[in-house]
């Protein structure tokens, strides 16, 4: 187990590289993730089939903005997946605002949370950021994923809102929610065109294979 | 904002996800789980019931041969021995294999699980009527409970039933189809989704199915609004109108 390039995350390279999180909440599982005991330390392993982010990863990307001790506004958290990985890498020291709007799954994410002392969970729709201006501040890094047809939009309302200058924000997209019809390609270059009238972009991946037709934005504000 | 600022925040919101998520709760919840389970017992008793009939025929072949019904077969199976049967039904020479009094008494208790689960599924249908009588008493009037029940399970709330245009609710269902036209114009259109099981439409000549299912979806659309805002019983009147087209 070594340390990969971004900090906090570990990886083993065998055969095949796989990503580890030290683990927040040691002996206990959040999906059907792998759990390792190396000197003393426990590891979870992070399925890029599962988590945008962890395939953003394997596909290379170089920066994503989210290390030990930074704050987190993560929209569309659903049942904690990459939330929990996103909690063992901040630590201690960093925490995390996970907003989600569906009840039914937002119940997992209370489950998550009451085991791990640096998420705050929220009930509300990501596309009126004033709706959870009492209780989210100014934040380093925006994380989204959302399948909505206006996500691009939600996205950078909340950018505007939330994120410092200076701060990173992710975007996982999903082409077929913006529209079926058209060429995952062409969306991706619209969005890109998009973003980039209000925001610096850092990193652009194609999730292929890990996530069809899906593509993650990395930006700077 | 600091670490321990941040507990306070996140003790916040953990009481109030909790409360929101405990008002989140509503009837709709009540009838997409009912559906749901009605379905699943559905198909669990398909299975169950081949299975039972499978074995038995060793023994009464003729008899599972007669016996088309699956209530009366688990009926006869469950309180009758197997000459009994063969007197009633005057089988005199059988295919079946000799069994003793032990291993016939497992089949037989068989056969009266599977009984319970029909009657699990039977008080479900009751209740299920029910319930959309209480909270949908238009859409029921219209197309009945089954489907009635199956719309407002797929749309996720009779909320979100009632926001939806006439074309999108005669479409659930059928996203999968849809979606292939769209994305690829050589397929079709369809013209129906869960609605299709409304005798009407699939009753209908083929011309005529898409037709009548726009109209039914319209009524529909109207019916779901009146039943979101509890407004007054108009279901026959729609129903007529829709008939009478």
């Amino acid at each position: 187990m070594n340390e990969s390039r971004l900090y906090g995350i570990f990886e083993e390279r065998g055969k095949r590289r796989t990503l580890f999180t030290k683990s927040l909440a040691p002996g206990k599982t959040v999906y059907d993730e792998r759990l390792v005991k190396e000197k003393g330390k426990e590891y979870r392993s992070w399925n890029p089939e599962k988590s945008k982010l962890a395939a953003a990863i394997m596909k290379g990307a170089s920066q994503i903005g989210i290390k030990p001790g930074t704050s987190v506004l993560y929209l569309g958290a659903s049942t904690g997946t990459t939330v929990s990985h996103v909690s063992d890498i901040v630590g201690k020291d960093g925490f995390i605002y996970a907003v989600e709007f569906a009840p039914r799954v937002a119940r997992e994410l209370v489950f998550l949370s009451e085991d791990r002392p640096n998420i705050a969970p929220i009930l509300a729709d990501a596309n009126q950021p004033n709706k959870y201006a009492d209780k989210v501040s100014e934040v380093d890094v925006v994380f989204q994923d959302i399948a909505q047809k206006n996500q691009v939009e939600i996205f950078l309302k909340n950018i505007d809102t939330y994120l410092r200058k200076g701060g990173f924000a992710l975007l996982a997209l999903k082409a077929r929610s913006v529209d079926v019809t058209r060429r995952p390609k062409q969306i991706f270059n619209q969005v890109r065109a998009e973003l980039e009238r209000k925001v610096t972009i850092v990193d652009y991946r194609v999730l292929d294979p890990f996530e069809k037709d899906h593509c993650m934005f990395v930006v700077k504000k | 904002m600091n670490t321990s600022e941040f507990q306070n925040v996140r003790k916040r919101c953990i009481d109030s996800i909790k409360t929101d998520i405990a008002k989140s709760v509503t009837d709709d919840v009540l009838v997409s789980q009912t559906i749901n389970t009605i379905d699943e017992l559905t198909k669990v008793l398909n299975t169950l019931t081949k299975r039972i009939r499978e074995w038995y025929s060793y023994y009464n072949p003729e008899f599972e041969h007669i016996i088309t019904n699956h209530e009366k077969f688990l009926d006869y199976v469950e309180n009758k021995t197997i000459k009994e049967i063969q007197t009633e039904f005057e089988i005199n020479v059988s295919m079946g294999g000799q069994i003793s009094e032990a291993n016939l008494e497992v089949i037989k208790s068989f056969a009266t699980s599977i009984k319970a689960v029909l009657k699990q599924r039977e008080d479900l249908d009751k209740y299920l009527e029910e319930t959309i009588k209480k909270i949908a008493p238009n859409m029921q009037a219209i197309i009945g409970t089954a489907i009635a029940a199956k719309l407002i399970e797929h749309a996720g709330s009779l909320r979100r039933l009632a926001i939806m245009p006439a074309s999108t609710i005669q479409l659930l269902g059928a996203e999968k189809a849809l979606f292939r036209h769209l994305k690829n114009s050589k397929s079709k259109c369809p013209k129906f989704g869960y609605i299709y099981n409304e005798p009407l439409i699939c009753g209908a000549k083929r011309k005529d199915q898409g037709r009548i299912a726009r109209v039914i979806a319209d009524k529909l659309s109207i019916a779901s609004r009146i039943d979101y805002f509890h407004g007054e019983f108009i279901g026959d009147k729609l129903r007529q109108e829709i008939e009478k087209k």
